[in-house]
This record gives structure tokens, C-alpha cells and sequence, in this order.
């Protein structure tokens, strides 16, 4: 049986990673979000997840209005992203779970999705 | 059915820099792409955020779209509220 061994919540606005909007950022502001994602890095570390789990707003970057599912699963290998090529930020690559991604029948709600 | 075209434009350039490119150089000639009135072609070539946007257009499209058209993200913030 998996246990959940830490919680952490964020914004994930690319704003809080780019130039120049980090540079022209009120300094309070900068460094109250640094110093939360370094408290999220250093919790994650000790809690040393095998697996983590992210809940996000896909908000158009990938699925579109002709297929909007309420929920969309990562599975395969590995995802790249950003997608959109506006945003300065380097391409990252992350290994997907795809065991857990990809079983059927877990996490159902009472409507069956 | 255009209003579909439209946000379709919009994620299409947003997620391809080449895209992007080739609406700065000549909007025009990517625009024959897709099935738009000509209040819409009009629309998108002056950058009337605020018009496609009350015209249906998907805000963030519209904020991505400008992003990667090069126009930033203060001067679409200020697009998006006009006459508010």
C-alpha cells in the first residue's frame, strides 16, 4: 500500500522562473517565492518520494476544445515541456511513472471517471 | 464554427516559434490557413485583443498568442482592459 509522505502546493506561473520577469520582481516578493520553493525542494528531500504525483491546469498547452477531458493522465516513458516556445525556459524532461499512470480501475470517483 | 478557427490559430502559433515567425513576417499569409469571417482576419491582423476577446476568443490563447507574436505580457495586460 503507497504512503503519502509530503504535500506541496505552488503556483506553477512561469513567471516565477523567467527573465525579466524574476529581475523586475519586488525584491520582498522574489524572495518570499524563493524561499518557498526552497523550503518545498528541502521538505521533498527528506520525505525522499519513490514517485511524485502532480496535479496541474494543462490550460490549453496541449489538449484543445475538439477533446477536453476533465482529467488527462500522463503515461508513456518521458514528457518534455514547456511546449509553448514563447516561454524562456529550458527544456526539461521528466521520467513518468507509467505503471502507476497507466492503471486502470484506480482512483475512479462515484462517476465512474 | 470560425470562432473555433480562431482559438485554433491562436494555440497553433502559440505552440510553434516558426508560427510565430512567419505571423510577424506576413500574418496574412497564415491566416489563409484557417476558415475566419474577414471582422476576424481584420481582428487579428490589427491585434484587437479586446475585440476578439468580447468576439469569443479564448483569453489565454489570446495571451499566449501574443506572448509568442512577440508583443509581451504588460502591453496584452493592458489590451485585454481597455475600456474597463
Amino acid at each position: 500500500m503507497a504512503e503519502i509522505v509530503a504535500g506541496v502546493t505552488a503556483s506553477h506561473a512561469p513567471f516565477v522562473a523567467m527573465q525579466p520577469q524574476v529581475e523586475q520582481a519586488p525584491p520582498e516578493q522574489r524572495e518570499r517565492v524563493l524561499k518557498g520553493f526552497t523550503e518545498a525542494r528541502d521538505l521533498l528531500e527528506r520525505a525522499s518520494p519513490d514517485v511524485i504525483v502532480i496535479f496541474s491546469n494543462d490550460h490549453l498547452e496541449r489538449v484543445f476544445f475538439d477533446n477536453l477531458p476533465a482529467f488527462c493522465i500522463g503515461i508513456g516513458e518521458e514528457a518534455e515541456g514547456p511546449v509553448n516556445e514563447w516561454l524562456r525556459l529550458p527544456k526539461v524532461k521528466v521520467r513518468i511513472h507509467s505503471q502507476l499512470g497507466g492503471n486502470p480501475g484506480h482512483g475512479k470517483d462515484r462517476r465512474g471517471v | 464554427m470560425s470562432l473555433y478557427q480562431v482559438n485554433r490559430f491562436l494555440q497553433d502559433v502559440s505552440r510553434s516559434a516558426e508560427l510565430a515567425r512567419q505571423v510577424r513576417e506576413d500574418i496574412a499569409a497564415v491566416l489563409e490557413n484557417y476558415r475566419l469571417t474577414r471582422e476576424e482576419e481584420a481582428a487579428l491582423k490589427g491585434w484587437e485583443v479586446r475585440r476578439l476577446y468580447e468576439h469569443g476568443a479564448n483569453p489565454f490563447l489570446l495571451l499566449a498568442y501574443s506572448a509568442a507574436i512577440g508583443k509581451g505580457i504588460p502591453a496584452y495586460r493592458e489590451a485585454i482592459n481597455q475600456g474597463l
